[in-house]
């Protein structure tokens, strides 16, 4: 039983790990072709060759991040088979075909694409090479379209049956499984929120470069150039943001309550602007949930429902399947004691499913396959022994939510300000604590973009798929051991990548700030 | 064709920085495929079983394990 603790722990810390770096370089490259993309359009436009060199300069940075980063989503996929094979095979069909089709972009497109950018300077026309960039950045936008829609997925099982008899989610609905609501902010919040990355990433070296009087004039347009992009997606960032919470607030409300720490709920929930959560705080006792809290009055019931006057359940009423309407009366939902039941039917009846199909008794399979269908909604619910194991880590999804929130206000003060900087206000150009506010922004955006992940990650524990599958069931009969060392192994070489482009890319802006990069690139 | 060819040949022969990336590349890829994959991460269903019907049975004997019935 250990070992199968201590497998379920490292196989999640291992692919926790592989995810984030995944993620370091991702963002980047989706905002950073976005970017590019329109700096060359303005070359094209004005035939200045001076935008010809800011672009080959922040085009070569792209290369150098596409280059680090390319592939290393893979190895998700190999953690798939080898430590999470009960789910992979589970989910079979479904995760399948999304990445079925990202893996044919992400070749024809990106592949095709990204040569003729590089390799195609004064080969091709400039509209076709301008083309080229362009389906570059949808490309890459793209490819993340149907990863995200696969998590969505997960998050919010849909489009499918189960299928007792090949153990596997059954698609039967491909336009539900790709374009609900879930998928499609999901989809959106990521992709815009590369462009406020690297939006931030190309403010702040265009700070380093005015900081360091180097290339003035090519730092000014590219700072104006990231700045917009940078503004367009933190707002859209923090629009699809408020689209994904009532959707979380629909169909994952236990992690809206983790997010919040809200244990009892009520009609018109403040939502907490700064507080800490209280680690002693358990399920039914009668301790404080958060500490030294400031509240925003009805926030959270017009973040989860659009309404002030609504109620937004707690832990606590999710356990108990307790719901309000906003004349206050009570409204009973499923409990988790009930849940538990039914998914504990629901394996008793896929026992007798598996008894009666190795028996040839196709009466008996379709009795099961019933029993099997009336509570597989809660199947998940079956492997677990009490209501708490249900509930997320807190702390964690709490934090991480804050912190995502009160970075991401910061960056759209710091995109307001480096528009002005490069509109009306351009004697702030030469400020050089504005400077350094930009350099210090570029980790602030990358902690503001992982923790996005670790809300939607942590805070949708204990399931691999929301209320259908827990994460201790989803483990392969592996020892804890063997991934304990490819953890370890995958942290050395993820470092070693991660300083790789780090010191590629600073060596290379700082061999550029001593030449002219409006010419020399 | 000759317009396609005569691009990467001249884009490959005139790189610079890109010499150092398609290194990096190539490095990544052979760790990756070569010794991750390989070495490290069997698709542990594929190699056990033969065929989809004992995988299958393999996984749902998994979910069923220790069910009360």
């Amino acid at each position: 039983m250990n070992d199968i603790i201590s497998t379920v722990d490292w196989s999640r810390a291992q692919f926790a790990l592989t995810a984030m770096y995944h993620w370091l370089f991702v963002p980047l490259t989706i905002g950073l072709a976005l970017i590019v993309a329109v700096m060359e359009t303005i070359y094209v436009r004005t035939g200045q060759e001076r935008w010809r060199g800011i672009t080959k300069f922040w085009m070569s940075l792209f290369g150098i991040n596409f280059a680090i980063g390319v592939a290393t989503g893979l190895i998700l996929e190999f953690e798939f088979g080898t430590n999470w094979s009960n789910y992979s095979w589970f989910v079979g069909d479904i995760f399948g075909a999304p990445l079925a089709i990202e893996g044919i972009f992400a070749f024809f497109m990106e592949a095709t694409f990204v040569a003729v950018m590089f390799f195609g300077w004064n080969k091709v026309s400039k509209r076709f090479h301008l083309a080229s960039t362009w389906l570059v950045a949808l490309g890459v936008a793209l490819s993340a379209l149907w990863i995200l829609v696969a998590n969505a997925w997960m998050q919010n099982p849909v489009g499918m049956r189960f299928d007792p008899s090949q153990m596997r989610n059954v698609m039967d609905n491909f336009g539900e499984v790709a374009f609900n609501a879930v998928s499609m902010n999901k989809f959106f919040h990521a992709v815009t929120s590369g462009w406020c990355l690297a939006g931030t990433f190309v403010v702040g070296v265009s700070c380093w470069l005015l900081w360091r009087k180097s290339n003035v004039d090519a730092a000014r347009s590219s700072l104006k150039i990231g700045a917009w992009v940078g503004l367009a997606g933190i707002i859209l960032t923090m629009w699809t943001g408020d689209g994904s919470a009532v959707q979380v607030a629909k169909v994952q409300p236990m992690k809206l309550a983790a997010m919040e720490g809200l244990y009892d709920g009520k009609v018109g929930q403040e939502l907490v602007a700064f507080g800490f959560v209280n680690p002693d705080k358990r399920p039914g006792d009668d301790l404080p949930a958060i500490k030294c809290e400031i509240a925003l009055p009805y926030g959270l019931s017009i973040l989860a429902n659009h309404d002030p006057n609504s109620f937004v359940p707690g832990i606590n009423d999710l356990i108990k399947g307790i719901s309000l309407t906003a004349e206050g009366d009570t409204v009973n939902t499923v409990s988790y004691a009930d849940r538990i039941a039914m998914g504990k039917a629901a394996r008793a009846a896929l026992l007798d499913y598996d008894i009666a199909l190795n028996a040839g008794d196709s009466t008996a399979m379709a009795n099961a396959q019933a029993r099997i269908d009336e509570n597989y909604r809660f199947f998940g619910y079956g492997y677990l022994d009490k209501p708490e194991d249900a509930v997320p880590p807190v702390g964690l999804t709490f934090y991480a939510f804050h912190i995502m929130v009160y970075i991401g206000g910061y960056l759209l003060l710091f995109f307001i300000i480096a528009i002005l900087m490069s509109t009306k206000k351009t004697s702030w150009l030469e400020k050089p604590w504005l400077h350094w506010a930009g350099i210090i922004s570029i980790p602030l955006v990358w902690i503001c973009s992982q923790a996005g992940w670790i809300v939607a990650e942590v805070g949708r524990q204990p399931w691999v798929i929301q209320d259908i599958m827990p994460t201790g069931a989803a483990i392969s009969d592996i020892p804890g051991s063997s991934v304990q060392f490819t953890f370890w192994m995958f942290a050395v070489l993820f470092t070693v990548l991660l300083a790789a482009e780090v010191s590629i890319m600073l060596r290379y802006i700082s061999r550029s700030s001593k030449k002219n990069i409006e010419i020399t690139h | 064709m000759a317009l396609i060819y005569g691009m990467y040949r001249d884009g490959f022969r005139d790189m610079t920085l890109g010499r150092t990336l398609w290194i990096v590349i190539a490095v990544k890829l052979v760790i990756i495929f070569l010794v991750v994959r390989l070495l490290f991460f069997p698709d542990r269903l594929a190699e056990d079983y033969d065929s989809d019907g004992q995988r299958s049975q393999a996984v749902r004997n998994a979910l069923v394990k220790d069910t009360d019935n």
